[in-house]
């Protein structure tokens, strides 16, 4: 899941579109009007809705369209990466950075630094299937 | 009954007849032995309710918004109390003027459960606190006098502010016989030497048995939302059933909403029907907190919470380059 601020980051993503770059295909973007839009609500929930690792992209410190968005998410969202780390996200599910909107090559490298590192991590918190002995886990086929 | 408890009864009686509060907030003596209710009291003949022991736990501070319009109110604030008002006061939940402190120098709170042996009964337990910071426990006959640090609450063993940080009124001696804090982030610390995979098994198994009852929430000093987002139906950001995801997901939050707020008074904890070791989650964030914005919350009513804010200079995040 990638929540891109509306100024850069979703522009330097539209960007890399339009120049067909490739990246890969399972990031989902959601596009927010700034990075400091970010609630860190969402994250909590993407994890809890099952996604494997979420990107949190705006523009670079001192070109924010308000001003100063991206200066309340860069002191947020590290913090969120802690405590969900201490609760056992891997840091490495969350990535938080700056991608202008003349950065699509950027762009495209973050989303497939993210994704690559996810692969290596595995699905997100998937349980052990329940191992026991008087639960059958297949059906026994029916025989006339 | 101790110096402190008469000096607490004749400073409450003296605010209370010169009109200068309406409202006494304070402890006074529980139903069953050992504990202590909040009191409000709210005339001078009634002073003698207010008492001062090792068993005053409660945060007192959860009650000042929600009484704040009876007038001026006097609180008796621990030194961890003291902190959740900065907070309140900080964060305009009350105006400072509105507020007498009456700070108490703290020598920790009892944790009821350490008195007793495993499996053995309060009944013919008596105790009386020395001046010296220790206590006395008589059990049938039997009597032992103990350090009180030994029987601490956690939370009061890694106390850094015994004294109150602000205070209208200080009773007590603020050098008085305080036991080093242990260091207060070890827990956290041996959590972190566990792999993320068991972390999770730990917190699931911990959060599984949740009853979002919400003790923790309402017990706590710094969750005054009047709609709380669990409360909410538009966005409803999780279920009413204590599922296991929907509980990582109140106390998840709940912890990041405390980030940099939460003074670390403990009552979240000892609120909890189920044992769950939420204050683990806070202070971690306090850590990270001190790490990276310098702050240390409740101490200084004039400073602005450290996510409220932001500094030019903060660092950038981990794997930016340029």
């Amino acid at each position: 899941m990638a929540f891109l601020c509306n100024w850069c980051s979703y522009a330097g993503a539209d960007l890399a579109g339009s120049s067909r770059m490739s990246y890969p295909a399972n990031v989902r973007v959601v596009r927010v009007p700034c990075s400091g839009r970010v609630n860190p609500m969402f994250v909590m929930q993407c994890f809890k809705r099952g996604f494997d690792g979420v990107l949190i992209a705006g523009c670079h410190p001192g070109d924010c369209h308000y001003a100063k968005g991206n200066f309340y998410a860069r002191r947020r969202m590290p913090l969120v990466q802690e405590l969900l780390g201490y609760l056992g996200v891997e840091p490495g599910r969350i990535r938080f950075d700056w991608v202008s909107a003349s950065e699509s090559g950027r762009f495209a490298q973050v989303v497939a630094d993210l994704t690559e590192a996810v692969r290596r991590l595995g699905p997100y918190g998937r349980p052990a299937p329940i191992a026991s002995p008087t639960l059958p886990t297949e059906l026994e086929p029916v025989h006339e | 009954m101790s110096n402190l408890e008469t000096a607490l009864r004749e400073t409450a009686a003296r605010l209370l007849r010169d009109g200068r509060v309406a409202l006494v907030l304070g402890y006074e003596a529980g139903s069953v032995p050992f504990r202590t209710a909040p009191a409000f009291v709210e005339r001078a003949e009634d002073v003698e309710r207010l008492v001062w022991n090792p068993f005053c736990t409660n945060n007192l501070a959860t009650y000042l918004p929600k009484v704040k319009s009876v007038g001026r109110v006097a609180i008796v604030a621990k030194g961890c109390d003291a902190r959740s008002v900065v907070t309140l006061i900080q964060e305009h939940q009350i105006p400072r003027e509105q507020v007498v402190i009456l700070g108490l120098c703290c020598s920790g709170m009892v944790d009821v459960e350490r008195l007793v042996p495993a499996g053995g009964s309060l009944a013919g337990i008596a105790i009386s606190t020395g001046t010296d910071g220790r206590l006395t426990v008589e059990s049938d006959g039997d009597r032992r006098t103990l350090p009180v640090g030994e029987i601490l609450q956690e939370r009061c063993r890694v106390c850094e502010y015994h004294a109150p940080v602000i205070a209208d009124e200080i009773l007590g001696d603020p050098a008085g016989p305080l036991t080093a804090p242990v260091e207060p982030f070890a827990v956290v610390a041996e959590m972190e030497r566990r792999s993320p995979a068991e972390r999770q098994a730990f917190w699931r198994a911990q959060l599984d048995r949740c009853i979002r009852c919400y003790a923790c929430r309402e017990v706590c000093p710094a969750c005054y939302c009047r709609t709380c987002f669990v409360d909410k139906a538009a966005p409803r950001w999780l279920s009413k059933a204590s599922t296991v995801d929907d509980n990582w997901m109140f106390h998840a939050v709940r912890a990041f909403h405390l980030a940099g707020r939460c003074v670390g008074c403990g009552e979240c904890e000892r609120a909890c029907p189920m044992d769950i070791p939420i204050s683990r989650l806070n202070r971690l964030l306090d850590r990270e907190v001190r790490g990276r914005f310098g702050y240390v919350a409740g101490l200084d009513p004039e400073s602005v919470p450290p996510l409220g804010t932001f500094r030019p200079e903060d660092p950038d995040p981990g794997g930016h380059e340029g």
